[in-house]
């Protein structure tokens, strides 16, 4: 890269990775929430400064975080657990945790440092290639996902519309896709359209989601309404562990709101939830612990209180405090 | 400036769409057909007449539509079990070749059996040939993501070179002057008929498969798995389903059903093996069971408009009209009933590009 | 949208008038139909493979012309490409249904169907090519195609340098059989140093697959091919390659002039005649007739001008013997590929022998799978 620029080529390079940036930039411009949040000459700046301009300084000051201290027993522990990614590679390395009722876990960290596969390990849709996963005091390491489900773990994934929700189904069908063997819904071999017909509803009227009817696909439905149906349905089986991914990403500020509140809802019942996200607000706002991941490592594991903003944003960029005097030492 | 042409997909079709557009589409295809007719200097209402007559004017014409859709019918069901869970299961033609295969071997080897053994054993034997013709597929697509598009589509060639081995070979009637013939059948292993026409009693095991398809596909727990797995395989893994198992359950039963429809040919039809049982069922079954959107109900009556199609194609024959132009006016029907059905899933839209 | 609009409109246009047409055409029909009803002999036939093959349909759609011009008060239907499965019952059926009261079915595999169809209608005559049931009101006819083979075989064994005469077969029952076989003996006569090589292609009518075999024999050294096959796809490989070919059911020089010497012909059209006039005069039998080169219903085409007097007085006088009856092609002794004697000095093969024939005769390269 270094050679283009050198030959008169203009450079854009996108990354998120501290180090890269100090080491061929020459001019860097932070991006958060779709807005230019300052562009600096590269030898001017400190890594501290990038972090504040990527996390936002006033992170914590528009909720006040109230401590919560309802948490309960151990719902879920995680002892060095690893796993490969979809290429094959290591995709969780050593990951170790512990989540307790009505505690929620915020997992920050940049896209792609190993959420999935951890949020996947959880639900059984992953492979654990080693260390264990304990849930409710039993070992349930590489359960299939039907069996977890039955245990009582909900899942929330990224990918809202095909794998969550499925889009060519009607609200009903979606609503059923975990629940189509309760004894509720069906018989032996027939599904009772008529008694999951109703618990739709309900479920629709008690989230407030706004659908065109129960017998349309869900696929012509908003990104907030589709997340309110999905969150519906994996809080409807009444969950002791649940696993939410991204859960306003797209989603405008009143859908967000609306999240939110259920999520804190859900743990004040005491439901474990392991949250996954890469919006330190939403993150701070929520949590009660906050681990950090990065390349597959859990790089940070912090109680709420005890959280500093500039470490978080420092671990995200696989920086840790240590490292930052060399880095600084070493620019040029 | 250019123009391009988009294709959008409709969100939701409307419900009228689905019905004119269809019925528009073979009247277009009749329209074209019908000058095509004009330039080849015949009267194109006297031909369609014909056809018409030939295929449903007369008693006789109508019971030999039948007789021409029970394989369709049963095929194109066995098709569309596969279809809804998007398992693209091309091999109908084989597993109707396997079926016709194992139903012959009983009456073959044990010519002697009653019609209450012999029966139900031919039957048994064919779906479950055509049900193992459609497995290997499924396994080799379950176990190492082998393509069964692929695999099914080679297993025909299989299927009908294994059924000429037999009838040139090990399985040729002893009296047939070395002819590739199978002996025939007993009488014990004819599948009953209605009265003095050929139409068997495949069609009741059509209707009633139709039956039972239409309860399991809107309204079983098996049935709602293959709808989840054919719409999103992801959302079936996450929501903890047996996708393998269910591969395999599907291209079985799928088999199975293909097989079946060879086993009614041979037993009611035919009476023998030979070379040349179908003259393509398995691959026209799925240009029905397609164009039925796979409903049951619908897979019924569209085979007997694609048997009356053929059927009517081969009347009008006899007033001079050549095989080829009756092929051709088939095709028409089904170019324009593809090319609508398209068309209610996308429109077209005109957009203008800036040029580069 | 406009444009779709615009589609639809004319569709439903188009549909109108031709709804409307149907309309105008129904009050018509009666009295059409009345004149027609002229006392005519309606004979039909059912062919296997496209009346344009060029080959066996062809042969047989050329003597239905030929009856009809011989026959002004005979009117003829024909039904094209009807596969040998469940369809040609139902075909025959329908042609009995319409009037037909002879009805010439021309492949094997109608046998069954043309039986079936047969006992519902005894007061129809029903003639089936090349099978071996009979009843009352069936009969079977075929031709002795081996003789002309034989004939053929002389003239391949003549001209090949190579020794090598590729034969492209299409299955192998007994006539493909019997007429690989002879002739190999007719080429063996004149050359008992060439070898026949065949390939099966396991179907009647495949232009691209028949020219195909044909070009792999071509280079596997063959410099004649022959065929017993529906299209002149192999006789175009022959000419493409620039050497020497022997058609099969009608004249294929046209196709290919440059390779074709000569054609083992069916020539149908005086015995549809027979049979038709058997039929008004009530003197027609259910027999199981096998016309030979005396009857003139096989015969070779006209020579290509590639072939040589010598040759040609060597065919002649081999037809001779044939006609006159002092010889003909599976009289002893005939040898098998092993070369064991099959048929001793002084025997010959029988109707019934040849009917089912399942061995090859010695010279010929490759296996009947059994």
């Amino acid at each position: 890269m270094k050679k283009m620029a050198a030959g008169g080529c203009a450079v854009v390079f996108i990354t998120h990775k501290m180090n890269e940036v100090q080491e061929v930039a020459d001019r860097v411009t932070v991006l958060r929430g779709g807005k230019v949040s300052g562009t600096m000459l590269c030898r001017d700046v400190h890594a501290q400064e990038l972090v504040w301009l990527m996390v936002g300084r006033k992170v914590s000051l528009n909720t006040p975080h109230l401590a919560h201290d309802g948490c309960g027993d151990e719902i879920l522990q995680l002892k060095d657990v690893t796993a490969l990614n979809d290429s094959g590679r290591p995709g969780l390395n050593s990951v170790s945790l512990s989540l307790r009722a009505g505690q929620i876990f915020g997992i920050a960290g940049v896209a792609g440092n190993g959420q999935k596969e951890l949020a996947e390990v959880l639900t059984g849709l992953r492979p654990v290639t080693g260390g264990s996963v304990e849930y409710m005091g039993e070992l349930v390491t590489n359960l299939p996902p039907a069996e977890l489900i039955r245990r009582g773990i909900s899942y929330v994934p990224e990918d809202r519309l095909g794998m969550g929700l499925v889009p060519n189904l009607d609200a009903v069908e979606n609503m059923l896709l975990k629940s189509y063997q309760n004894p509720e819904f069906s018989g032996r071999w027939l599904i009772d359209r008529q008694a999951a017909e109703a618990r739709t509803a309900e479920l629709v009227r008690q989230y407030n989601v706004k659908l065109a009817g129960l017998n349309q696909p869900v696929r012509s439905m908003s990104g907030g309404n589709l997340q309110k149906l999905l969150l519906a349905r994996e809080i409807a089986g009444q969950p002791k562990l649940i696993v939410v991914v991204y859960p306003a990403r797209g989603l405008d500020v009143g859908a967000t709101e609306g999240i939110h509140n259920l999520l804190l809802e859900l743990r004040d019942r005491g439901t474990a939830i392991l949250l996954v996200s890469e919006d330190l607000d939403e993150l701070m706002k929520l949590s009660d612990r906050v681990g950090v991941m990065f390349g597959g490592l859990m790089a940070g594991n912090f109680a709420i209180e005890e959280v500093d903003l500039e470490e978080v944003g420092l671990l995200m960029m696989g920086l840790f405090r240590r490292e930052e005097e060399q880095i600084h030492g070493d620019r040029r | 400036m250019a123009i391009g042409v988009k294709f959008e997909k409709r969100l939701n079709p409307s419900a009228a769409m689905n019905v004119t557009v269809p019925l528009l589409s073979v009247l277009a295809a009749l329209a074209v057909g019908a000058l095509f007719l004009l330039l080849t200097g015949r009267d194109p209402v006297e031909v369609y007449e014909a056809m018409f007559k030939g295929a449903l004017g007369s008693s006789y014409g109508l019971a030999e539509t039948v007789v021409k859709g029970i394989p369709l019918m049963l095929c194109a069901l066995g098709i569309s079990v596969a279809f809804r869970m998007q398992l693209w299961n091309i091999g109908a033609e084989g597993q109707f070749y396997m079926g016709a295969f194992a139903a012959s071997w009983l009456p073959l080897t044990f010519p002697d059996l009653p019609a209450a053994v012999m029966l139900p054993g031919m039957l048994l034997l064919g779906c479950a040939a055509g049900g193992l013709w459609g497995l290997i597929p499924a396994l080799l697509r379950a176990r190492w993501k082998v393509n069964e598009i692929i695999t099914t589509l080679m297993f025909n060639y299989v299927a009908i070179l294994w059924v000429d081995y037999l009838v040139y070979g090990p399985w040729k009637d002893p009296k047939g002057f070395n002819f590739p013939l199978s002996a025939k059948f007993p009488a014990a292993a004819a599948l009953p008929t209605f009265g003095t026409s050929r139409v068997h009693v495949g069609l009741i095991l059509a209707v009633l498969l139709a039956g039972v398809f239409w309860v399991v596909f809107t309204k079983s727990r098996w049935g709602y798995e293959i709808k989840v797995i054919g719409s999103s395989e992801q959302a079936a893994r996450y929501a903890g389903m047996d996708i393998k198992g269910n591969i395999y359950r599907v291209m079985l039963l799928s088999g199975a059903v293909c097989g079946l429809a060879g086993m009614t040919e041979v037993s009611g039809i035919v009476g023998r093996l030979q070379p040349g049982l179908s003259p393509g069922y398995g691959y026209t079954a799925i240009i029905v069971a397609w164009l039925s959107k796979l409903h049951p109900a619908a897979i019924l009556v569209v085979a007997i408009l694609f048997g009356a199609l053929q059927v009517g194609g081969f009347f009008v024959q006899t007033m001079g009209v050549p095989a080829s132009v009756s092929a051709m006016l088939q095709g028409a029907v089904l170019f324009f009933v593809v090319g609508g059905e398209f068309l209610t899933q996308y429109r077209i839209v005109l957009a203008r590009k800036e040029a580069a | 949208m406009k444009n779709r609009k615009f589609l639809i409109f004319m569709t439903v246009v188009m549909a109108l008038a031709l709804v409307l047409a149907g309309c105008g055409g129904k009050k018509e029909e009666p009295k059409k139909d009345a004149p027609k009803a002229a006392e005519k002999i309606k004979v039909a036939f059912v062919y296997v493979g496209p009346v344009g093959d060029g080959g066996w349909t062809y042969a047989h759609d050329q003597a239905r012309k030929y009856l009809e011009s011989k026959m002004p008060d005979v009117q003829t239907v024909f039904v094209e490409s009807v596969p040998e499965g469940a369809d040609s019952e139902r075909v025959i059926t329908q042609l009995v249904e319409q009037g037909a009261k002879i009805v010439f079915t021309t492949s094997f595999g109608y046998m069954d169907p043309t039986i079936n169809v047969a006992k519902k209608y005894p007061n129809v005559t029903f003639m089936h090519c090349s099978g071996f049931k009979t009843a009352p009101n069936v009969g079977t006819y075929f031709g002795r195609m081996y003789q002309a083979r034989y004939l053929s075989g002389i003239v391949a064994g003549k001209q090949t340098k190579s020794n090598v005469i590729g034969y492209v077969a299409a299955f192998p029952i007994p006539e493909v059989v019997r007429g690989i076989n002879a002739f190999t003996v007719g080429v063996r006569s004149v050359n008992p140093q060439a070898k026949v090589k065949v390939i099966w292609t396991n179907t009647w009518y495949d232009p691209a697959k028949e020219k195909q075999a044909a070009m792999s024999l071509l280079d596997a050294g063959a410099d004649v091919i022959t065929q017993h096959q529906d299209t002149p796809g192999p006789m175009q490989a022959a000419q493409e390659k620039g050497k020497f070919g022997i058609g099969y059911n009608t004249d294929m020089s046209k196709m290919a002039p440059k390779a074709v010497m000569t054609s083992p012909v069916w020539n149908w059209g005086p015995y549809y005649v027979k049979v038709v006039e058997g039929v008004k005069n009530k003197t027609w039998k259910n027999e199981q007739y096998w016309g030979s080169l005396k009857e003139n219903v096989v015969d070779l085409a006209p020579f290509g001008p590639m072939v040589p007097e010598e040759t040609k007085k060597l065919v002649a006088d081999a037809k001779k013997k044939i006609v006159d009856g002092s010889w003909d092609v599976f009289w002893g002794p005939v040898k098998d590929q092993t070369g064991a004697v099959k048929i001793a000095a002084g025997q010959k093969m029988s109707d019934a022998d040849m009917l089912s024939f399942n061995w090859f005769v010695e010279g010929v390269d490759g296996t009947i799978s059994k």
